[in-house]
Formats: structure tokens, C-alpha cells, sequence
């Protein structure tokens, strides 16, 4: 799957250091207030 | 997809749980409501200051389905990667921040998580070093999700891990509250030790049937779990950005 970087601040220094642009996707990790699943 | 996404840092911030990180989500994409939302999508430059594409709460906003997707990232990255420069670089170990909030994710994505647990900051970041290697080469790329810790304090709030540094390759129950050892490293191991470890961990690992949402809630409810955002924020709760 892809390879994602948990943070901004992680991706974004990445992102810098490497020269890559950014594909940015937020998620909250629970479904019906249960965690477990998107 | 996955492909062309490779030419792109991924970066997956977790809604709600982080105060910087919301604000930041928000000043990308609040929609009509002018509160955060529950996913957030854009592609930005290497700067994260400009957008390359309008920003939305899906991919599907920007494109019809997968192959145009596909095809538009393969388009931005012929635009603006300098291929030489990056692949010359290694990459880094893409973490999640904190292990409870790892588990869950490792749920979510009913995938093996790999711990790189040192003694101490500097001890994480020699095993972490060693590991990016491993976790973006072509055999592994993409099949764990990975945490670092910084010592062991965080270990001993879940049943079933040593409470040792090391490396540890584990998978979790379907709601990341517990998990079962797969297999473990030295946190001292060298490249090979460390690669027949995680190996080990992916061909133990047991991928879980997939669940409907309405029995995941209902047996998550039956068990007494929840999932509070450390912000205190969710769709029920709207972050709008303003404190107090």
C-alpha cells in the first residue's frame, strides 16, 4: 500500500529534504466513535 | 496508483489529533461549514506552501476514478520531481506518532506494525536509520505501518510485549487494543537480522477477514471501546480553529 508518513511536521521535513512534492491525505482512525477502522 | 504515488512523500496526518496539525487542515479544506472535516485532500509542492491541485475531502474530488488519478500524479511528478536529486537521497522511516495511536492505524489498515522501540532517543534513531532501508525497498515497501519509541515506558500499557528495547514486528486485534508478537530483533541487529525479522513478521501475519462497519461498531460498543481524539474533536465536536 502507501508508504505514509504519520505527521505533518514528519512529511513536510521529508518533503523538503528529498525535494518531493506532497500528497496529502488526512484520515480519523475510528468509525461510529469505535476505533479500528476509517 | 500506489506506483505513481511513490514519486510523492505520503503524509496521512490523523483528524482531531493534533491542535497544529488541525489548524492546518482546515486553512487547506473546511468546506461550506467552516469546521474541520473528517479527511482532508491536496497535493502540495515540496515546500507544503502552494498547491498543485485544489484541495477537497477525497481524491475523487480532483479526479473521475484511479487511472486518471493515477495519470495526473505520473503528470505533477514529471512537472515537478528532479528524479536524480531525490533518488540519491534515502528516504526516511515513515512513523506514526505514539503507540496507541499506531495500533489503531495498524487496525485500520489490518496491517502487521513494526516497533522500533532504543534506549533512549539517540538509540531509536540508529535503529530507525537502519531500518528506512528495509521499509522502502522493493520487497517491503508499503506492506507495515512503523512506530519509533524513544524508550520503553509506552511498551508496558500493552499486554503481550517485552519490555525491552528492540525491534518488534506485531499484529494487533481488530480495534489495535491488543496484539500478538510476531517476531522480534535485537535493537542492536544488523541489516540482515533486521530484514529475517520483519520477514518473519510478514509471512506470520494473518490478515483479518473484512468487517462490515455496522458489526465492527456494534461489537466495538459490546467490548466497551472508544476512540477519543486528542483534541477533543470530531465531527460531533467541531474543530473551527478557535481556541477557548
Amino acid at each position: 500500500a502507501i508508504a505514509w508518513f504519520g505527521t505533518w511536521e514528519q512529511g513536510l521535513a521529508e518533503a523538503k529534504r528529498l525535494d518531493l512534492p506532497i500528497l496529502l491525505h488526512s484520515a480519523a482512525p475510528r468509525c461510529g466513535g469505535v476505533p479500528g477502522m476509517w | 496508483m500506489v506506483t505513481a504515488s511513490r514519486s510523492f512523500v505520503c503524509v496521512r496526518p490523523k483528524s482531531f489529533e493534533d491542535w497544529d496539525e488541525s489548524e492546518l487542515l482546515l486553512s487547506i479544506f473546511s468546506g461550506r461549514t467552516g469546521r474541520l472535516e473528517n479527511t482532508v485532500f491536496t497535493i502540495l509542492d515540496a515546500e507544503g506552501e502552494k498547491q498543485l491541485t485544489r484541495s477537497g475531502r477525497s481524491p475523487k474530488w480532483i479526479s473521475e476514478d484511479a487511472d486518471e488519478f493515477a495519470a495526473l500524479l505520473n503528470e505533477l511528478a514529471e512537472e515537478h520531481v528532479r528524479p536524480t536529486k531525490a533518488k540519491a537521497r534515502q528516504r526516511s522511516l515513515p512513523t506514526i506518532k505514539g503507540l496507541k495511536l499506531a495500533m489503531n492505524v495498524a487496525a485500520c489498515d489490518s496491517m502487521p506494525l513494526v516497533l522500533a522501540v532504543g534506549r533512549d532517543e539517540k538509540a531509536t534513531k540508529k535503529l530507525s536509520d537502519r531500518l528506512a532501508p528495509l521499509a522502502w525497498s522493493d520487497e517491503l515497501i508499503g506492506r507495515f505501518r512503523w512506530v519509533s519509541l524513544a524508550g520503553t515506558e509506552e511498551l508496558s500499557e500493552v499486554k503481550g510485549l517485552p519490555a525491552e528495547p528492540g525491534l518488534y514486528v506485531v499484529q494487533t486485534d481488530a480495534y489495535g487494543i491488543t496484539c500478538e508478537l510476531l517476531s522480534q530483533a535485537k535493537p542492536t541487529a544488523k541489516e540482515k537480522a533486521l530484514s529475517e525479522a520483519l520477514r518473519a513478521g510478514l509471512q506470520a501475519f494473518d490478515p483479518p477477514r473484512t468487517r462490515r462497519r455496522g458489526m465492527h461498531v456494534r461489537e466495538g460498543e459490546r467490548k466497551g471501546y472508544s476512540w477519543e481524539h486528542a483534541t477533543g474533536h470530531s465531527e460531533r465536536v467541531p474543530f473551527t480553529g478557535k481556541k477557548g
